[in-house]
């Protein structure tokens, strides 16, 4: 199918469904909506009727209650219209609901004729209220009909308007349902439509697209060269096509490709091998011109073909000329023979182990030589020979040399003398050129010149010539040169060469022995030293050839090693005597051990004194066996000292000794080669003694700084010859305020530390005259300005060979100033104590008691003279009482702080008087707390005393009487309760019988008798009052008075109007002063009140218009209360006798009373501590003055 | 119930003040039985039926009793708490009859469980007139505790 094809279906298939979904949707929404509208339509009017509705009834409602309740009882008209209103309302709605739809109508209906009722109800009212029903009828009334319509017409509305809501909440929720389940459908669908349409619109491109895709991988393959690859598609479409064509494509071109690249490689392979080859032929020849050794190569005929450099060298033939050569050229004839032999044995196959030939060179030199020979193949035929030889001509040359060496070696090992070896020497020199003639001189450095020590050949004569020795210089023949030189000398022709110029003799004899020419060679040694010369004389005139040189520089050297030797023999052999004789004598130990095991090797004669052991039982043991280390580990800490610093110098180590004693001794050691063996030797010595001292000194020392910086004295040491402090102690430094820092190598002149430049020089010049200075007080300023008193003492002494001072002060500032102020307090005290008029005194408590100082005034008070008192130091106690005295000491003597009272005791005059003193102690105590002295003041207070003792009597009585008195109240109290009890009984029966008789017996008595028995009651009844009032009068008295604060002003109305209302037909005026208090017993008050009102008022019963007044005058400072009645008066003439108990004034008949009353009133005044009195006139009222407290 | 079948027992030392009472009760028209008793302990014997008064019926309790304080023998405030300390008579109404003013002997008299405290009067006319009232009250207006 073709692609067009295939997305045409594909988007038609999704737009189809698309609007199927759609149409649907929006079907099911559109008869949703409808349905709703529908019911909408129906409901939502129905409810805003019945809103309305209730709107209505409620406004019936409120005016039926406004109306019945309220206005029913008022004016009409308002009624009127109000009921209008509600006619109205009712009318307004009837039209409303007819308009609404035939099924809600019923409802509705109902609804209209529940106003009906309300209106018909309410018209009711109206006419009732017309035809004057009473209000409560009324109300009656309408609560039995229109109220109960209301109230079900608003059940109803209520109703009706919850079903409606309900209706409409119900299809409103349906709708919602609906609304919500079709959105949700809608939205489902569209979902499934795009996850189909997305799959459709895929499987459409993937169709199209991957074989683009493919196709397009299989280009990017071609380009990066990969040929394998195939697109591989199967479709039947366009892109499937291409496809196929591609692959074909690709296939052709990789075939092309494959051959050029076997070509390539093939070509590359070749070049390879060659290039190797070509370097591989360099390789060998570049070793072959450089060997050492001798290589050349030959045909069968023994002509050369190729000999390499150091052959061409050695030969002395060139590059050139090899290709003329053959071996006759080059062997040398006694070899040649020999030669064709090996060439033949060569040609014919066999191999040849090592040869030995001689080569001729082209100057005719002998070449010996060594190597290997062998064949050349090609084709399994013998074409040629090689041949690879050593030079070694020189090789045989220098073995026959070293045979020599050795042998003069060995000579040496077996210890033969010098001059045997330079004999033999000379000799070897000798045998390897018969025409030279060897000797060797030795070289002595102190006389400056040479010796003969060799020269077995020389002829005798020129031995002798040279006995003496031959001085070097620079022109000294060739021996004297040479070794002066130090450089070799060739004289070729001696006869006539300048250096034996001025040895003239020495030619002769020379030349007459055949000794033509010479040469010498300085023996010199590793140093470069002269140590002597060899000289050699050839029978020849002529320079000497290598041979010879090569002879005399070995014999040189060979000298040179045969005298050092000997000479470090003898040096050692020297040192080894030197070694010895120290070894044995040395005070100090030493010991020469193995270091693995420490094996003793030697020891010396110190050693064994020192440790006690023998050489025998030491050596050949080891340090372990004798245990000679205090401590093994020391020996392990030594030797890696000795490791790594190669030797040991003063180590302090412990040893033990044969005795078991442990001494310290310094260690000392070097390593030392003995045979193979790695050894030590070391030395000793014992510090034992040494480091004792040491210890003790450093102890002392120690004590010496410890007393030094602890001293709470301020100690310095300065050098004398400046002043310059070397040390300062702690206590310097505190007291001071410097510094160690500041003050060491500094003066105390810097400082400025003297306070009196006068004082600073007497200081400087007694230490400069040493002068020994005790606890002499000088003044010092210290660091803060302030100015210290101290006490100085000093001592000399020599530190490090310099003249020291130390000086230690103490400061005494503190003392000073406490010792200053003591002085001027006891100034102050005696100046005092002098004046006083008391008895001041201060005794001294230690060492013993004594008066320090007695008042002047002592003679006053106590009769005595101070100088009696201070003579005598007990006077003072036993001035005291001996009842006191006790008492006295043990107060004094307290520490407790109570006791620091002033204490009363008597003391006993000098004339024998008793007085009494009030007596204060001061105790004064040291720093550590003792009582050292007593202040004493005391006070004559004999009178004081004695008033003190009356009161006290005073006291006692007052109390005894005051006791008395209570208990004297007492039996009062007991006394009256049983007089009111006891007496009032018979008084009963008197008046009770009285009466009786006088009711029962009416008959039988006469009006006498009647009389009688009358008196007889009122007697009684009198009785009964008097002991009333008694009574009253001593309960006032008996009572406790309690202090209070008491408005006389209310309790005289209280009073006063409570007399006027049990007596309310009399007139009566009260003009009582407002507002005054006072303080009182208030039960006693009022009592008071009450007695003197009652008064008032009983003596102005007579009178037309009583008149009672109270108020104030003023009298002096205090109050004065008055009471005034314009009553029956009294006479003034009587009127002391006023306040006296059952005192009457007036007859009982005009005016009741007891006579009590006013005795009352005067003990309560008293008890309140004022006054009473009264003023009257008969007829003319009485005023009552009194004051309280 | 027969009123005037109920006794009046009094407490009272004094022959004048019990002749007073007597003749006070009397006037009053009172006619139940009054028995006197001279002293404390007399009293008791007659409350409880011991000594001279065995013979008699313990449960038949007085009315009322009219005490006075001051007697012989036991005071009227010890006989005032054996008579309420006894199952039989601790409701029987007390009433205490005295000259004593004494506010002690009130406080003791209320706190030993007397039902009324009356001071007699000096004058008879106000003691026959007390009597009257304390007859009124207590023998017919107040309920008495025991309606046998």
């Amino acid at each position: 199918m073709k692609v067009r094809t295939k997305l045409i279906i594909g988007f038609s298939a999704v737009v189809v469904l698309l609007w199927l979904i759609v149409f649907y949707a929006a079907n099911n929404m559109g008869g949703l909506k409808e349905h709703f509208l529908a019911v909408e339509s129906d409901i939502i009017p129905n409810t805003l009727e019945i809103n309305e509705i209730e709107n209505t009834a409620d406004d019936a409602y409120q005016l039926t209650m406004d109306y019945v309740l309220r206005d029913l009882p008022e004016a009409d008209e308002s009624s009127r219209i109000q009921i209008y209103k509600l006619v109205q309302l009712g009318q307004t709605y009837l039209p409303q609901a007819e308009q609404i739809s035939p099924i809600e109508y019923s409802d509705n209906q109902k609804l209209l004729v529940k106003i009906d009722s309300l209106t018909f109800n309410l018209s009711n009212i109206i006419n009732l209220k017309e035809i004057g029903t009473s209000y409560s009828e009324l109300l009656a009334f309408d609560r039995n009909f229109s109220l109960p319509a209301l109230l079900d017409l608003e059940q109803f509305i209520s109703e009706k308007k919850a079903d409606s809501i309900v209706q409409l909440s119900a299809i409103g929720e349906d709708y919602k349902q609906a609304h919500f389940s079709g959105i949700l459908w809608l939205f489902v669908s569209a979902g499934f439509i795009t996850i189909i349409g997305i799959a459709a619109a895929y499987l459409t491109t993937r169709s199209i697209v991957r074989p683009l895709h493919a196709l397009h991988k299989g280009t990017d393959m071609i380009s990066q060269g990969r040929l394998d690859y195939k697109v591989g598609t199967k479709a039947k479409d366009e892109i499937g096509q291409l496809s196929r064509a591609f692959d074909q494509m690709t296939t052709n071109l990789d075939k092309s490709m494959t051959s050029i690249d076997v070509l390539n490689a093939e070509i590359t392979e070749r070049k390879k091998v060659e290039e190797a080859l070509r370097k591989s032929e360099e390789r060998y020849r570049d070793l072959f011109n450089n060997a050492s050794e001798l290589i050349q190569s030959a045909d069968r005929q023994g002509k050369l073909i190729y000999a390499n450099k150091a052959w061409q060298e050695s030969l002395g033939y060139d590059e050139s000329e090899i290709e003329n050569l053959t071996f006759m050229d080059i062997i040398h004839p006694d070899y040649l023979a020999h030669c064709e032999e090996t060439v033949q044995q060569l040609l014919s196959g066999e191999e040849i182990p090592r040869i030995e030939t001689t080569f001729i060179s082209k100057d005719g030199n002998s070449i010996q030589v060594e190597g290997d020979v062998s064949a050349q193949y090609e084709n399994g035929e013998v074409v040629g020979t090689r041949g690879i030889f050593h030079d070694v001509t020189e090789r045989q040359k220098r073995e026959h040399l070293q045979q020599d060496e050795n042998y003069i070696l060995t000579l040496l090992g077996q210890g033969t003398e010098l001059g045997e070896l330079l004999d033999a020497i000379v000799h070897l020199g000798e045998d390897h050129d018969p025409s030279i003639l060897g000797s060797i001189l030795v070289y002595d450095p102190v006389k400056q010149w040479l010796n003969q020590a060799s020269g077995p050949s020389l002829p005798e004569e020129y031995l002798q010539l040279m006995e003496g020795g031959i001085p070097i210089g620079p022109v000294m023949g060739s021996c004297g040169t040479a070794a002066y030189r130090k450089e070799r000398v060739v004289i070729p022709d001696i006869a006539n060469d300048p250096l034996f110029e001025s040895a003239e003799e020495v030619v002769n004899v020379t030349t007459k022995n055949n000794m033509l020419a010479c040469w010498s060679q300085p023996i010199l040694s590793s140093n470069g030293e002269l140590l002597g010369t060899i000289a050699n004389y050839s029978n020849k005139v002529g320079n000497p050839d290598p041979d010879d040189i090569r002879i005399l520089e070995w014999s040189a050297r060979i000298s040179t090693i045969a005298i050092e030797r000997k000479q470090a023999e003898e040096a050692l052999q020297e040192s080894e005597d030197k070694f010895s004789k120290a070894f044995r004598s040395s005070p100090n130990t030493i010991v020469i051990t193995t270091i693995k095991d420490g094996r003793f090797i030697e020891v010396n004669d110190s050693f064994t004194d020192i440790t006690g052991y023998t050489r025998e039982e030491v050596v050949g043991n080891t340090v372990k066996d004798i245990n000679i280390w205090a401590q093994t580990k020391d020996r392990d800490k030594m030797l890696r000292i000795l490791k790594k610093d190669g030797k040991v110098h003063n180590h302090e180590f412990n040893f033990r000794i044969k005795s078991g004693e442990i001494r310290t001794w310094l260690f000392s050691a070097e390593l030392l080669n003995i045979g193979n063996e790695p050894c030590m030797i070391s030395m000793t010595i014992d510090i034992t003694d040494l480091k004792r001292a040491e210890e003790s000194i450093k102890d002392s020392e120690d004590k010496f700084s410890k007393a030094f910086h602890s001293s709470p004295a301020a100690i310095s040491i300065s050098l004398v010859n400046d002043g310059s402090f070397i040390e300062v102690n702690n206590s310097y430094t505190r007291i001071t305020g410097y510094s160690r820092k500041e003050l060491i190598c500094h003066t105390a002149e810097e400082y400025n530390m003297w306070a009196d430049t006068k004082q600073k020089d007497e200081m400087i010049h007694k230490i400069e005259n040493r002068e020994k200075m005790n606890n002499e007080e000088y003044a010092f300023r210290i660091k803060s300005g302030e100015i210290r008193t101290m006490l100085v003492s000093n001592e000399y002494l020599n530190l490090n060979g310099k003249v020291c001072v130390l000086v230690s002060s103490t400061d005494i500032t503190g003392r000073k100033q406490a010792a200053e102020a003591l002085r001027m307090s006891e100034e102050r005290f005696r100046l005092i104590a002098d004046n006083a008029t008391d008895l001041i005194s201060r005794i001294q408590m230690t060492p013993d008691i004594k008066t320090d100082y007695m008042s002047p005034s002592c003679l006053r008070i106590t009769g005595y003279k101070q100088e009696e008192f201070y003579s005598d130091p007990n006077l003072g106690l036993e001035m005291i009482h001996p009842e006191d005295r006790e008492f006295f000491v043990k107060h004094v003597s307290s520490d407790n702080k109570k006791d620091q009272k002033p204490i009363t005791v008597r003391l006993v005059r000098k004339d024998g008087q008793v007085i009494w003193i009030e007596q204060t102690h001061a105790a004064i105590s040291n720093d550590q707390g003792e009582i050292i002295a007593m202040h004493l003041i005391a006070r004559e207070i004999t009178e004081r005393k004695d008033a003190e003792e009356q009161l006290k009597h005073a006291i006692a009585n007052l109390e005894q009487s005051s006791a008395q008195l209570e208990a004297t109240n007492k039996e009062l109290e007991t006394f009256s309760y049983s007089v009111s009890h006891d007496l009032r009984s018979p008084l009963r029966s008197i008046d009770g019988f009285s009466q009786a008789l006088l009711e029962d017996y009416a008959g039988s008595l006469d009006d006498t008798g009647k009389d009688y028995l009358n008196r007889l009651r009122s007697a009684s009844q009198k009785m009964g009052e008097l002991i009333d009032g008694l009574l009253k009068l001593s309960r006032l008295m008996r009572s406790e008075m309690h202090q209070e604060e008491v408005d006389l002003s209310t309790l005289v109305e209280e009073i006063t109007s409570r007399l006027h209302e049990n007596d309310p037909k009399r007139q009566a005026e009260f003009v009582i002063r407002k507002g005054l208090v006072t303080q009182g017993d208030p039960e006693l008050l009022r009592a008071l009140f009450e007695n003197l009102l009652g008064n008032a008022w009983k003596f102005t019963s007579k009178s037309k218009k009583t008149r009672i007044e109270f108020g104030t005058t003023k009298n002096g400072n205090k109050t004065t209360y008055f009471i005034n009645d314009n009553g029956a008066g009294f006479d003034m003439t009587y009127a002391d006798k006023l306040f006296g108990a059952f005192q009457r004034l007036h007859e009982t008949s005009e005016f009741p009373g007891t006579g009590i009353g006013l005795a009352t009133v005067l003990r309560i005044i008293n008890r309140h501590g004022g006054n009473i009195w009264a003023e009257g006139a008969v007829n003319k009222g009485a005023t009552f003055y009194f004051t309280l407290n | 119930m027969d009123r005037s079948k109920e006794t009046i027992l009094l407490v009272e030392d004094n022959p004048d003040d019990v002749e007073l009472l007597m003749r006070a009760l009397r006037k009053n028209n009172i006619a139940n039985d009054i028995t006197v008793t001279r002293d404390g302990a007399e009293a008791l014997d007659y409350l409880f039926a011991t000594g001279k008064y065995t013979k008699r019926d313990a449960n038949e309790t007085p009315r009322i009793i009219l005490l006075d304080l001051k007697l012989p023998k036991l005071n009227g405030l010890q006989v005032l708490e054996r008579i309420r300390a006894d199952k039989r008579t601790e409701l029987t109404p007390v009433i205490i009859l005295t000259s004593s003013k004494e506010e002690q002997d009130l406080i003791s008299g209320y706190k030993s469980g007397a039902n009324s405290y009356v001071r007699k009067p000096v004058d008879f006319t106000e003691f026959v007139d007390a009597v009257r009232q304390i007859g009124l009250y207590w023998l017919l207006i107040n309920e008495p505790p025991y309606q046998n």
